[in-house]
């Protein structure tokens, strides 16, 4: 599986880490990863450490959990993106949407 | 030959029902053995099982008949004189080509070495002799099945080659459609240096330029999440924006907000438009940028040096949200031969056969070293070509390169034709249109650009707007001057005259509250052109055209209602021109085209 959900002890955060490519491949997958959580979530922190590519496609995937998450109120917060990707992120202004850690 | 023996082809392997009384056969089984009791009994064997059996007594002769008479199934002796089943299989299966027969060796051998060539040979299966009959029935079953399942599968390739046909030809018109819809109307691309190169049939990077009112050119390079189909139907949406607002003069900031608005509601979520904008002004030698989402534009000298770079100031457009940041172009100050880059992300991501990608710093390096900024663009492109060589695309590739050269800016005669839609004639159409002002509507409304632009939008007649503009207008004003606000047209007659006359329009004008003029066009098509009526009705009480026009006739003229009027001036423009009722109504008709 290059995704990954995981519900923190407190039940409070899904943690979404991504390996490999992050691209259209991995929609269906990406989409399953967030879809079926419970409801009185904080946030889900999408983890990028081990995502070696990202593409537009991808960053429309991150656009669809985040109108998911605003739904209920869940904060969306991207983690540790290699710096390739960050240059993507940066580049699409997407630290206007999400809150990015590191801070770009 | 027996009577069960037909003829059937390799191609076509459809058993006719030639015999009535037989149920349908499971086609035909070619049986290859040396030994006739062999033949015999495997043959009867065959028929009770419903097949239509040919036999051959060696190798030979199995693999003749099989290529004039083709088999579904091969039944083949390994041991026979002559080339020997193991060669007759070889050349059978290699007549066969990509249709599947299933060969079943039959043979006395049990040695494992001779067993296992029958199936390294390009046989299916083997059953050693003597072989029990229900075995035998069971090995066959499955080489059917088998083989069936090949004719399907090839059979449903078939159709998907017919059907992917079918949609790429689909595809193609789609697109050349398009194109035309929204590339074909791109203006100054003799002087712009651009490359696109969609990765699918339809382009996700979107190239549009237009000159606003006042010369300038405006810009946009789009880049649409992902590719093909899905990422090209937001291209219509935005090329229309960018022509109608650009004709009539907006702001880049007016236009990129409207293209946000716009592609946040059309678009879905997960689906946006990275964008460059530029507005070159070439006279004023400086241009305002504005690069949300794209991969820096740069400013190359004319030597070739990169004298700025301007990154992504700004998320993509059509993410909904509101503006953290306002839509503001950059302004920068261009020398004349200066170019400016824009390229999307495809060109940076392209790979090379080893997977590497081309990068900003191989970018970067190749303008620095090219030592003319004119130079740069095919620089770029060659570099570009042997990198990736023939690896399969994944994005978009676009590379505009554009120079500050005079000629960007629309001169006098491309002034004129600015224009939203495709150029030249949009082909002539059956239309009517009307506007009827009244009372204070006559002061505050010029209606003759109304219908100039009218006439435009529907036609395009290009440099035959000035003659309709003059028709429209002295039929306009003989209707509110003479007609609605009851001015003589006798009191022109001398350059006092004049003045007052048109101190009196004026006081009339301003205090006017009642009365209407009404204009109708009517076009109908026409060969290359066509025939407008027009129409003008006014609430006044009309003039004695009669008389008027007799005295022309008569040449009697020294009347100034009829010069006034400008009605000569409008005989010569019209093919004809009819007044009706009391003079208040009149009728021109004007051909162009």
């Amino acid at each position: 599986m290059s995704i990954q959900a995981q519900l923190s002890s407190d039940s409070k955060r899904v943690r979404i880490s991504i390996e490999g490519r992050f691209d259209f491949s991995v929609q269906q997958e990406f989409r399953n990863a967030y879809r079926h959580q419970a409801n009185n979530l904080d946030s889900y922190v999408v983890n990028l450490s081990h995502a070696e590519y990202m593409d537009s496609s991808a960053l429309g995937m991150l656009l669809l959990l985040r109108d998911h998450a605003n739904e209920s109120n869940i904060e969306v917060v991207i983690e540790q993106p290699s710096s390739q990707i960050r240059t993507i992120l940066k580049t699409a202004h997407f630290d206007d949407l999400f809150t990015i850690l590191p801070p770009i | 030959m027996s009577a069960l023996e037909y003829p059937a082809s390799v191609t076509s392997r459809s058993a006719p029902l030639s015999d009535p009384e037989k149920p349908v056969t499971r086609g035909l089984a070619l049986v290859v053995d040396d030994k006739q009791s062999n033949r015999m009994l495997l043959k009867a064997l065959l028929v009770k099982e419903g097949f239509r059996v040919i036999l051959a007594e060696d190798g030979e002769q199995g693999v003749e008949r099989f290529e004039k008479e083709g088999a579904d199934i091969v039944f083949m002796d390994v041991l026979m004189p002559g080339i020997g089943g193991y060669e007759a299989t070889r050349r059978i299966k290699s007549l066969a080509g990509a249709h599947f027969v299933p060969v079943i060796f039959l043979t006395a051998l049990t040695d494992k070495d001779a067993l296992v060539k029958c199936l390294e040979v390009g046989g299916d299966d083997f059953l050693t002799k003597p072989y029990d009959h229900e075995i035998f029935k069971a090995k066959m079953l499955a080489a059917e099945r088998t083989r069936d399942l090949h004719r399907k599968i090839r059979e449903q390739h078939k159709e998907l080659s017919v059907l992917h046909g079918y949609m790429q030809r689909e595809l193609e018109i789609a697109e050349q459609i398009f194109t035309n819809a929204v590339a074909a109307p791109n203006i100054a691309l003799d002087s712009i240096q651009s490359l696109l190169r969609p990765a699918a049939t339809f382009n996700g990077d979107l190239l549009l330029t237009a000159w606003r009112p006042s010369g300038e050119l405006n810009i946009l390079l789009g880049d649409f999440t992902g590719h093909g189909l899905t990422a090209a139907v937001g291209a219509l949406p935005v090329s229309e924006v960018f022509r109608a607002m650009t004709k009539k003069g907006f702001a880049a900031s007016d236009i990129l907000e409207e293209l946000n608005n716009k592609l946040s509601t059309l678009l879905p979520v997960d689906m946006f438009m990275a964008a460059c904008f530029l507005t070159v002004d070439t006279e004023s030698r400086s241009a305002a940028v504005w690069n949300g989402g794209m991969p820096d534009i740069l400013v190359v000298s004319k030597e070739g040096a990169v004298l700025k770079s301007l990154p992504s100031v700004h998320r993509p457009l059509g993410i909904s949200g509101s503006l953290e940041k306002k839509l503001k172009a950059e302004r920068v100050e261009l020398n004349i031969d200066d170019h400016i880059l824009l390229l999307s992300d495809g060109l940076l991501d392209a790979r090379d056969p080893d997977g590497q990608m081309f990068g900003q710093t191989r970018l970067e390096q190749l303008v620095q070293s090219s030592g003319s900024g004119a130079a740069v663009f095919g620089m770029l492109t060659e570099a570009l070509d042997d990198f990736c060589q023939d690896c399969p695309q994944d994005d978009d590739i676009t590379l505009v390169s554009i120079p500050c050269r005079p000629e960007l800016v629309a001169n006098g005669q491309e002034k004129n034709n600015i224009s939203t839609e495709p150029r030249g004639n949009r082909g002539n159409s059956l239309w009517q249109w009307s506007l009827e002002l009244h009372g204070s509507g006559l002061r505050t409304t010029d209606p003759v650009p109304l219908a100039v632009a009218q006439f435009q939008e529907l036609q395009h007649p290009g440099t035959q707007r000035e003659v309709l503009y003059t028709v429209l207008s002295e039929l306009f004003s003989n209707a509110l001057d003479h007609g609605v606000l009851g001015l003589s047209s006798a009191s022109k007659n001398s350059a006092e005259g004049f003045s007052s006359y048109y101190a009196e329009r004026e006081k009339r004008l301003s205090v006017i509250d009642e009365g209407y003029v009404r204009i109708g066009l009517a076009h109908l098509p026409e060969g290359q052109g066509g025939r407008l009526t027009i129409r003008v009705e006014d609430s006044g009480e009309g003039f004695d055209y009669r008389t008027v026009f007799r005295n022309a006739e008569l040449n009697l003229s020294d009347n100034a209602g009829y010069a006034g009027r400008g009605i000569p001036l409008l005989k010569e423009l019209c093919e004809s021109l009819r007044f009706e009722g009391t003079g208040n109504c009149v009728e021109a008709v004007y051909v162009w085209g």
